[in-house]
């Protein structure tokens, strides 16, 4: 829930930030483009500009030259009267040329001017009005322009080297126009003749009020004075304007021999009529780039925000995955933590129902032991939950048999279903193979599972497990197993939930029936892992069917027979009791220096005709290794010298071929023992004291199949073997083996001997019946322990005593840990107990090496327990000494009843 | 629960950040290239630097002649933006200036001026091969379509230095130390001669040529003779350096400088012949900028334009002399030619009359005589 919160508002929060991220954007790319486009606009238009002043400047620079030759022509007149003149000398001369030059027109004004400023056939000219009329004297044509006075040309007369005289023509100013005013050359241009200061001197012809107001204009003069500034570096000029009066070209040029300029103004329009389209194709083409350019940014951005979209849902993705590892890191751990006090609450249960007599007790602890057994099933379900999540579940493939796992499973199921009223059927082809090769255990599981479940959820009718073959190949064939039920169904919406983890339906109706929710979720994932499938048929109110498919070896053509409605033979139901298998070829290598363990294990292997090799430390067990070949090492951790771990490090190092499966044998199970122990490189661990179907587990997984043989082949020899020793503890029904629930001591079960078995000793907690079950109920086999427990006393009394006394903690630790189990292997509890006290303290003592403050609080501890623990082991020993004395007057009197 | 594959977030943020940079650059570079094409667009052909040459057969770091003319066209050029190539230590008549010319022309430089009056006759074919170019140069020789003359009317400075001679001259005899004779020489005696004569008509110039333009002993050794042997009291000289002028304050007498104020502080430093070149450079390189340079014959800048002037130095120079003076520019600036009206040689030939004037061209052409009252001493 509030990770689906969580999860809301931080898609919220992605929506509203990408929102603004392209609002954001949007402005960004308006202000970008409007302002980039606006930059563009203006550049262009500078550019355009500057190329039509270019050309328009050109184009006024030709016209200069027309304006020019113009003058010339005038200039040509008076230079060849001027060559006549000065050729031909005299006054008659000077007259006639001076009257065919003249003008009739007022306004026309021509002379003969001397050096000496006197004027001849003119009037006297005011030099001081023409400033330049004086180069005339130097030899050079002047074309000169006064104000108010006109324009005039004067030309030397030339007398050889020296200038006699000038001849001039001055025009006054109203003939100007009409004499050299330029008459438009294209429309709306306007071309006229000025002062290089500015001044007019000849405007155009239609020259009106509204031109000098045009031409007087301080915009249109300040930009006037632009054009002036360029021609100072250049022969003619334009300079677009752009101002209240419109927009225009304003150009000029100046004329070389004069003190004249031509000057004009045209709209732009005239001069860039052409250029204006090339403009707006710049600006439409920029424009639609610009867009273009905006549009694929946006895109950029919106994926941009889309990934980061993503980004954030996969790392919110990532948190849950997190937690949920850590969810089933937590289970797995507490699951582990939790089922050992419950398998002590158990025990302790057991005992109460073993040695109370008061029926109220015994009945409050039955109701304590079903409650109990039904917490183990869930934390075990748990365990396999997370087990299966982290990926820790491993299958282990063996060869078993399908009638055998059909009928007990049947039977399992059996005495639940009876206990309701339900009717439970085995609808099983004969012709199914027998003998086959899969992880029984799990198939068993899931299957007991199923039916358990079927058995809960129906009030009334039957449950019926049906099994039949889906096609085989080769040696492959898939099973297929039908659970059916006739009870309350699931509903079609919540079907397809039906295998997902703590799921259960209709709490109202089926409050009142227990379970975790987890069954077929663990179900739906071993199936998985066993590469089968599973699917559920249902109709509410009327019943379900789980059908799982499921593929499997089958060894031969062995087939399971007739099933139907069969309850198993008695001697099928002492197999349980009887070893698994029997592997007489089996090369096994105990390795443990506490001789009662490598006893333990030797007599256990017994019955299944197993012949182990023992050796009691590290370094004999690398010489084993090394000369000859060994299918499974059991290997002691806790070991004087070099310990297990070293060893298997060193062994590993051999590079053996075939390499042995190395088990750990360790007193010390805790929390993740198995992952400690693979980590270091064995393969498993069996816990001290030694379970003897554990170690059977262990065997069968280990071992190569060659070495194992089926129990019921050889049966026949071991009818009367140590199984008749154990008592039945049928109707088991859970698939998960509880440590020490092999029962070998329930009470009344047994054979006449136990009624002799003393109750356990208070001060010394010796409880022969513990050592015994531990021996699988071997009567012989924990003789033989209880024998040389007692036979080793001084032996390991002394090493203990003298590692204390040379204050070698670590040998005195690992002394003190053999007797611990090899106390409590005879059923030497408080004798085991006060060693493991006294192993703890060894162990804080060479923990804490060097620091002897630290070391002062287990030593002292040591000191004062350790005569406590030699009394105990005396007194122990004693008793052990008893009971076998006992068992052998007792035996021999058997002997004797019988014979 | 299915598993999410691990890979993916490092490098997809990784992708992400790349994808985000690549967009960002190419943004900035189509940003980038678009301004900087509006911008390279927008220098028209015509806005490039133009550049002018110039050929000297000195070094322009030299004092003298040779750094004012560097000097002026540099400054020339720099307010125009234009570009000066320079071609230094060009020697006249070894043919050196045909390469100089040739190196400029491949640099670039459109417009050539060139700065020894010997250049135009070693260069003129080149000069006609490239029409394109346009030339200019300080005298009369060679021109052609496009080589034009450009002067400055110094002859009205050394007018008015002659009448500030003949002004201070006891002896009524002044010295004029030249190095070879050429019109733009004889201009320059002439024009003192007459200036002098404005004041004291019987005066007499006693030219002595060198033979040289620099030449530090030939310089002061004449100086001497004119002073010691010639009783001229008063010396100026057309020279590159200033020889005459440390001579004459070595002899005690006055003497006119030439285009450099003397830092002398004497009352025989009279005053200097000055032109300011850097107008007249400006002059040049504009007509050029527009167009212009060749589209006359020759062009002269003198007093009016400001260019040419007579530096009075000397504070022994009284206020009346300063008077007179003053007058005698007036009169220039209101068209007194100088070589107007009645001009005798001292050879005794006419070459001009009352109410005419000498032309541009015949002066320069044409100056090979010096004017009656100046005469070369042997």
């Amino acid at each position: 829930m509030t990770s689906e919160k969580r999860q809301r508002t931080s898609a919220q929060r992605i929506v509203s930030s990408k929102i603004h991220l392209i609002i954001g954007e949007v402005v960004f790319m308006l202000v970008l483009v409007a302002g980039f486009g606006r930059f563009m606009q203006s550049r262009v238009d500078t550019l355009l500009n500057a190329a039509v002043e270019e050309s328009v400047s050109q184009q006024i620079a030709d016209m200069s030259v027309l304006a020019e030759e113009m003058f010339q022509r005038e200039t040509a007149e008076l230079r060849y009267a001027a060559n006549f003149m000065a050729n031909n000398p005299g006054a008659d001369t000077e007259r006639k040329l001076m009257e065919e030059l003249g003008s009739t027109r007022p306004g026309i004004e021509v002379g003969l001017l001397f050096y000496d400023g006197s004027v001849h056939y003119g009037h006297e000219l005011q030099r001081s009005h023409f400033k330049r009329l004086h180069g005339a004297f130097r030899g050079v044509d002047v074309i000169d322009y006064s104000p108010g006075n006109g324009l005039v040309f004067a030309v030397p007369v030339l007398r050889g080297d020296n200038v006699t005289a000038v001849i001039y023509r001055l025009i006054s100013e109203s003939l100007l126009p009409e004499m050299f005013g330029i008459s438009e050359y294209r429309s709306n241009t306007r071309i006229l003749i000025s002062e290089r200061n500015g001044q007019i001197i000849i405007p155009y012809r239609d020259y009106e009020e509204e031109d000098r107001e045009f031409l007087t204009d301080p915009q249109i003069e300040g930009d006037f004075v632009k054009v002036r500034y360029k021609l100072h570096r250049h022969k003619a000029a334009a300079v677009y304007s752009e101002g209240p009066r419109g927009r225009y070209f304003l150009f000029g040029a100046d004329l070389p021999h004069t003190n004249c300029s031509m000057i004009g103004y045209a709209p732009w329009e005239i001069m860039a009529g052409g250029v204006a389209g090339i403009q707006n194709l710049i600006l439409g083409v920029g424009g639609m780039l610009l867009l273009l350019f905006a549009l694929i940014s946006l895109f950029l951005f919106v994926t941009q925000a889309r990934s980061q979209e993503n980004d954030e849902l996969r790392r919110a993705n990532r948190v849950a995955e997190r937690a949920n590892r850590a969810k089933s890191d937590f289970l797995a751990n507490m699951s582990h933590e939790i089922r050992t006090p419950i398998n002590s609450m158990l025990g302790m249960n057991e005992m109460i129902l073993r040695e109370c007599r008061d029926e109220t007790i015994r009945g409050y602890a039955v109701n304590q032991a079903r409650a109990g057994e039904a917490l183990l099933t869930i934390v075990n379900d748990i365990l396999d939950v997370s087990k299966i999540e982290s990926g820790k579940m491993q299958l282990v493939a063996v060869n078993y048999s399908l009638r055998t796992l059909l009928l007990d499973v049947m039977d399992m199921i059996r005495a639940r279903a009876e206990h309701k009223g339900l009717e439970l059927k085995l609808n099983a082809s004969a012709q199914l193979p027998d003998n086959l090769h899969g992880d029984m255990v799990r198939l068993r599981q899931i299957l007991v599972n199923l039916l358990t479940n079927a058995v809960k959820y129906t009030r009334q009718g039957s449950v019926e497990l049906e099994v039949r073959t889906g096609g085989v190949e080769d040696n492959r064939v898939t099973l297929i197993f039908a659970v059916k039920d006739t009870g309350i169904g699931i509903k079609e919406s919540d079907q397809s939930k039906v295998f997902n983890d703590f799921t259960r339906f209709d709490l109202k109706i089926n409050r009142d029936i227990e379970g975790s929710g987890l069954g077929l979720a663990i179900c739906h994932k071993l199936v998985g892992l066993m590469q089968g499938t599973i699917s559920l048929k249902s109709v509410y109110g009327q019943g379900s069917t789980f059908t799982v498919t499921l593929p499997q070896l089958h060894n031969d053509d062995s087939v399971v027979g007739d099933l139907s409605n069969q309850r198993r033979s008695s001697a099928e139901l002492e197999e349980d009791h009887r070893p698994a298998f029997i592997a007489p070829k089996a090369r096994v290598l105990v390795v443990d220096d506490n001789e009662m363990n490598l006893l333990v294990v030797t007599s256990l292997l017994k019955q299944n005709q197993v012949v182990p090799v023992t050796c009691g430390g590290g370094s004999e067990c690398l010489q084993l290794l090394k000369e000859q070949p060994f299918d499974v090492v059991l290997l002691d951790h806790m070991m004087p010298v070099m310990d297990g771990i070293e060893t298997l490090h060193h062994a590993l190092e051999l590079k053996l071929d075939p390499k042995p499966h190395f088990v750990a044998l360790t007193a010390n199970v805790i929390g993740n023992a198995k992952e400690r122990y693979c980590e270091e490189g064995f393969e498993d661990y069996l816990g001290k004291p030694i379970d003897y179907r554990r170690l059977e587990q262990v065997l069968m997984a280990y071992l190569p199949e060659y070495t194992r043989l089926d129990y019921s082949e050889n049966s026949a020899k071991d009818q009367n073997g140590p199984g008749e020793e154990g008592t039945a503890a049928a109707g088991e029904d859970s698939s998960v083996p509880v440590s020490g629930d092999l029962s070998p001591a329930a009470p009344g079960a047994g054979s006449a001997p136990s009624r002799a078995v003393p109750a356990a000793d208070t001060e010394t907690g010796y409880d022969p019946q513990l050592g015994l079950k531990y021996c699988g109920g071997m009567k012989e086999m924990y003789g033989k322990l209880a024998h040389m427990f007692c036979s080793m006393h001084e032996v390991k009394l002394r090493q203990i005593e003298e590692a204390l006394a040379s204050e070698n903690w670590k040998e005195y630790t690992t002394y003190v840990h053999a007797l611990k189990s090899s106390a409590l292997a005879i059923g030497g509890c408080a004798l085991s107990q006060a060693a493991k006290e006294l192993e703890l303290s060894g162990k804080q003592c060479y923990g804490a090496e060097g620091s002897k403050r630290e070391q002062a609080a287990p030593l002292e501890f040591i000191r004062t327990h350790h005569p406590q623990l030699r009394e105990l082991y005396a007194a122990t020993v004693a008793q052990v000494k008893e009971y076998l004395d006992q068992e052998s007057d007792s035996s021999a009197g058997q002997e004797q009843t019988q014979g | 629960m299915p598993k999410l594959p691990k890979l993916g977030l490092g490098t997809d943020r990784q992708f992400r950040l790349l994808r985000l940079a690549v967009g960002v650059l190419v943004t900035l570079l189509m940003l980038a290239i678009i301004t900087v094409m509006l911008f390279r667009a927008g220098n028209p052909v015509n806005e490039q630097v133009r550049k002018v040459g110039f050929i000297i057969p000195g070094e322009i770091s030299d004092p003298g002649w040779y750094s004012l003319q560097y000097q002026g066209i540099k400054k020339a050029c720099e307010s125009f933006g234009v570009q000066l190539l320079v071609q230094q230590n060009v020697k006249e008549g070894t043919g050196q200036s045909r390469k100089a010319l040739r190196s400029l022309a491949r640099a670039g430089a459109q417009f050539i001026y060139l700065g020894h009056h010997s250049y135009p006759a070693e260069v003129r074919d080149l000069v006609l091969q490239m029409p394109r170019l346009s030339f200019a140069s300080s005298t009369s020789l060679g021109q052609t379509r496009n080589l034009t003359s450009y002067f400055v009317r110094l002859y009205q400075a050394r007018y008015l230095a002659g009448a500030l001679a003949a002004l201070r001259s006891q002896s009524g005899v002044l010295g004029y130390v030249a190095g070879e004779e050429s019109s733009a020489v004889n201009i320059g005696i002439n024009a003192f001669t007459l200036g002098a004569q404005r004041i004291n008509p019987d005066i007499q110039v006693k030219v002595a040529w060198t033979g040289d333009w620099d030449n530090t002993v030939r310089e002061q050794e004449l100086t001497r003779r004119l002073v010691e042997e010639n009783g001229a009291d008063v010396v100026t000289y057309n020279q590159n350096e200033h020889w005459v002028a440390v001579a004459a304050e070595e002899l005690g007498v006055d003497y006119i400088s030439y285009q450099e104020v003397l830092p002398f502080d004497s009352k025989h430093n009279l005053g200097a012949v000055m032109c300011r070149w850097e107008l007249y450079y400006k002059d040049v390189v504009q007509r050029f900028l527009k167009g212009e340079v060749n589209a006359i014959k020759h062009r002269w800048l003198g007093i009016e334009d400001g260019v040419v002037w007579l530096e009075i130095v000397s504070p022994s120079v009284s206020a009346h002399q300063r008077q007179i003076l003053g007058r005698m520019q007036l009169e220039i600036l209101n068209q007194n030619f100088i070589f107007s009206g009645d001009i005798i040689d001292n050879k005794g030939v006419r070459h001009c009359s009352k109410n005419q004037t000498i032309s541009d061209d015949a002066l320069l052409e044409r100056t090979d005589y010096l004017v009656a009252g100046a005469r070369v001493i042997d």
